[in-house]
């Protein structure tokens, strides 16, 4: 599951090709339409007002691309406080999820092909097999990442007494 | 928890905050280390816990990299290959902040795929072990060491707990097992060699 140095410099390049075609909130927008085409049922789950959750969508993506800045020759590097630390950030956000917007494991597959196919309209010949690969496995980690916040006890769980 | 093992290294500048603890019968282990691992370069520990909340095992990763394991006597690689073979139930991770890194016991990916041949390997102890992959050669220079004979083994009484297929909940059972994998894996390596 983890990524290669090689799917981490896909991810980079397509993403600079995103931002540079100004395409960022464009795929975003894609991405919901074929979302409630293909899941209408998710869409009361969605503030009416769509713009916000666009631009929130992009600024995470945006977050987590450059955050994988490294390689695998740079692992002795890089400690970050816990507000900068990618893995961190995904588990609060998929307790959020399933706390507050009550996301079930179940939504992460259509979310993530629905990201693929906005990628794959908004890059058109750049989303190479390689390159989709690259992306479908960087989001299996972040939806697994998400996944094991909505399941986790933290510190301050175990002290209220909350159980699994 | 802390450890009663051999480790993790007391050291005064180390500093360990725990982030999480998820039931091991939700997500497992190779799934936690390669998410952390995957997303982040910071160092993080992931404790096996057993249904009493003790330590079964416990392993350090930090940016696609093992930093030291141990098992009950199991230190280094061999470690790695018998926590993956536990059925914890608890899985509990802490932030680590340890400026030393020492040599680290190799990349998590390729450890988590030694395992998983090695795991295989000993599901079917009665056949021949498959040749030595032509990749995988430091496998052959594992040094294995045990201090525990392995009549402990043996005397294990069968448990609830074993019979279950979960973690044992004593805290001298885990020993014995783990001295039971110490020695299958060096039977599999031994043959191999």
């Amino acid at each position: 599951m983890l990524l290669s140095d090689q799917e981490k410099q896909d991810i980079r390049r397509t993403w600079r090709l995103v931002e540079q075609a100004a395409l960022m909130e464009t795929a975003t927008e894609l991405f919901y339409q074929n979302l409630f085409e293909t899941h209408p049922e998710y869409r009361s789950q969605f503030p009416e007002d769509m713009s916000g959750q666009v631009r929130k969508l992009a600024k995470t993506l945006d977050f987590a691309v450059k955050t994988l800045n490294w390689d695998s020759g740079d692992w002795k590097e890089g400690e970050m406080d816990a507000q900068s630390d990618l893995f961190l950030i995904l588990t609060a956000m998929g307790r959020r999820h399933k706390k507050v917007y009550t996301v079930g494991n179940d939504q992460y597959g259509p979310v993530g092909a629905s990201l693929l196919h906005a990628l794959d309209l908004g890059l058109g010949q750049v989303f190479t097999p390689e390159v989709k690969a690259a992306w479908t496995k960087l989001y299996m980690l972040i939806a697994g990442t998400m996944q094991l916040g909505a399941i986790m006890l933290t510190p301050e769980d175990r002290k209220q007494g909350v159980r699994q | 928890v802390n450890s009663p093992l051999n480790g993790p290294p007391n050291r005064p500048n180390r500093v360990v905050e725990p982030i999480f603890q998820a039931d091991a019968a939700q997500t497992d282990l190779p799934t936690a280390l390669q998410l952390m691992s995957g997303l982040s370069r910071n160092r993080f520990l992931v404790q096996a816990l057993d249904a009493g909340e003790q330590l079964l095992g416990e392993i350090e990763v930090k940016g696609g990299m093992v930093l030291r394991a141990q098992v009950g006597g199991l230190q280094g690689r061999e470690a790695v290959f018998a926590l993956l073979h536990l059925r914890p139930q608890t899985l509990s991770a802490s932030h680590v902040q340890d400026g030393d890194l020492g040599e680290p016991l190799g990349s998590l990916e390729r450890l988590l795929m030694e395992g998983a041949v090695v795991i295989d390997e000993l599901a079917r102890p009665n056949e021949e072990p498959p040749a030595p992959l032509a990749d995988l050669p430091e496998l052959d220079a594992v040094e294995t060491a045990s201090a525990v004979p392995p009549q402990s083994v043996a005397q294990a009484p069968a448990s609830a707990d074993a019979r279950s297929g979960r973690a044992p909940s004593s805290g001298w059972l885990p020993l014995a097992l783990g001295a039971g994998l110490l020695l299958l894996i060096s039977l599999i390596f031994r043959k191999r060699g």
